[in-house]
């Protein structure tokens, strides 16, 4: 599903990947683990061409990622990253920044479903109603996944999903994800969380 | 009736006035000190030439003098946003000068043909105001607006990211950032235009009307100057973004280096 093949990423003089090359497969759960600065990110960003590449190639599916090919690749693609800070007011707002895309590509979305999502990942429904500044980053973060999970697309990408949460929120976080697993959607997550890591199929270890 | 002339030492007496903001920018350290004083004596300078300048213009009368003295004003509108934006050069200049002239021209040659229904709408009488009176409204939206763009997209990159990385395309993604520059440059013209003859007395139609014209011409022209200096500084801003985003990101929709410094 996933192919990268000899990639490096570089910032300037430093290269955090230097001819990196690993696979994800259809329906795995995998996830990117190392140091801080490692590259993590930049990784995950790379599958959606959003980190440049100085070498080697990424292919999604069975497009190789390029300048023509990657808005087919984000078409398919979930990307949830660590920081939301948004400018909305309000979280209902912040959710419908969201289902916008969707609108605009033509997905059904269902407030019943959104509902239900929020409920799966530990949140309250009245929670749509509060201003973003009164949630806390972990529910913002859980909020967006819940309405990201809407547009139903087979790749997700997900950057530090339970970096903010305690032990029960992430564990709903975990069994939510697994869920989707079991719909058939390939997710690919970095994390520092062991517990996160060993629930998922494929461990990608970066140095 | 005459206007009333000023002589030039009650226009010195009359500039005195300026030590009053002179003095608050100073006393609050507000590095703005300069840039008054330095803006200020362009302006008198500046005013003092156009006189020269007007004369001749308008004793010529000539389509082609009036269309090039109208691009070097566009060039110069030009020139001074990407001073104030901060956006770099190669980005902004030519979406800028594009935006002007096309905004000028369609909205310009409407009011002047269209609606006055004048025989020679290059006439300098008419042409040079209304195009100065545009391009100056062109570029204090389009300062406001472009700068508030890229320097809010900067800042709040991740946003557009989420969205490109979620599927939605380069505009799509880009929607948020100009809904706001537009909020943040157009808001006061709006609340203005909704408080004219109320709350505020236009400057044109104070000119027209010390210059002699009766107040229901002087009130109709100020109408229409609202509507075509609203019209023509959306149109530019909007042709400016637009062009200027082409330059902006690479082909994988990543921001480039926009800001200089």
């Amino acid at each position: 599903m996933l192919v990268v093949d000899d990639i490096s990423i570089c910032f300037g003089d430093e290269c955090v990947l230097d001819h990196f090359s690993c696979h994800v497969k259809k329906g795995d759960f995998a996830c990117i683990t190392g140091v801080s600065g490692c590259g993590k990110t930049s990784l995950l960003k790379a599958f959606i061409g959003l980190t440049p590449l100085v070498g080697g190639t990424i292919r999604v599916g069975e497009c190789v990622l390029n300048e023509k090919t990657c808005n087919i690749v984000r078409k398919n693609t979930m990307y949830l990253p660590q920081e939301l800070s948004f400018p909305s007011e309000t979280v209902d707002e912040l959710v419908t920044q969201t289902m916008r895309i969707g609108k605009v590509k033509n997905v059904q979305l269902s407030t019943s479903l959104l509902r239900e999502n929020l409920q799966r990942l530990g949140l309250e429904e009245d929670l749509l109603n509060k201003r973003v500044s009164e949630i806390s980053g972990g529910q913002r973060q859980r909020v967006m996944l819940a309405t990201l999970a809407l547009l139903d697309k087979d790749i997700w990408l997900l950057d530090e999903p339970t970096a903010a949460l305690d032990e029960a929120s992430r564990d709903c976080v975990i069994d939510f994800l697994l869920k989707q697993q079991k719909r058939g959607k390939t997710i690919v997550a970095v994390s520092h969380d062991a517990c996160f890591a060993s629930q998922c199929s494929t461990i990608i270890q970066l140095d | 009736m005459g206007t009333i002339d000023i002589s030039y030492l009650s226009l010195g007496i009359g500039l005195l006035l300026l030590l009053i903001p002179i003095y608050y920018v100073w006393r609050y350290e507000t590095k703005l000190l300069k840039s008054i004083c330095v803006g200020a004596v362009r302006m008198v300078v500046q005013m003092l030439f156009i006189g020269v300048y007007l004369r001749y213009l308008f004793e010529w009368d000539n389509p082609v003098i009036n269309c090039l003295w109208v691009l070097v004003m566009v060039y110069i509108a030009a020139e001074t946003a990407i001073t104030r934006t901060k956006v770099r050069r190669n980005i902004l200049m030519m979406p800028l000068i594009v935006g002007f002239v096309v905004a000028s021209v369609l909205i310009g040659l409407y009011f002047l043909g269209v609606v006055l229904q004048l025989n020679n709408v290059f006439s300098a009488q008419y042409f040079i105001p209304i195009m100065g009176i545009l391009l100056g409204n062109m570029l204090s939206v389009n300062v406001i607006a472009v700068g508030t763009f890229y320097s809010t997209l900067q800042r709040e990159q991740n946003l557009y990211y989420y969205l490109l990385g979620n599927g939605a395309s380069r505009s799509e993604a880009l929607q948020p950032f100009v809904r706001q520059a537009i909020v943040k440059a157009f808001s006061p013209a709006i609340a203005n235009m909704a408080v004219m003859g109320l709350v505020s007395l236009p400057g044109t139609m104070i000119g027209q009307i010390l210059g002699g014209s009766s107040p229901n011409v002087a009130i109709k022209y100020q109408i229409m100057i609202v509507v075509v200096t609203m019209s023509a500084s959306m149109l530019s801003l909007i042709i400016a973004i637009n062009l200027s985003t082409k330059q902006a990101f690479d082909g994988y929709g990543r921001m480039r280096q926009v800001m200089k410094g």
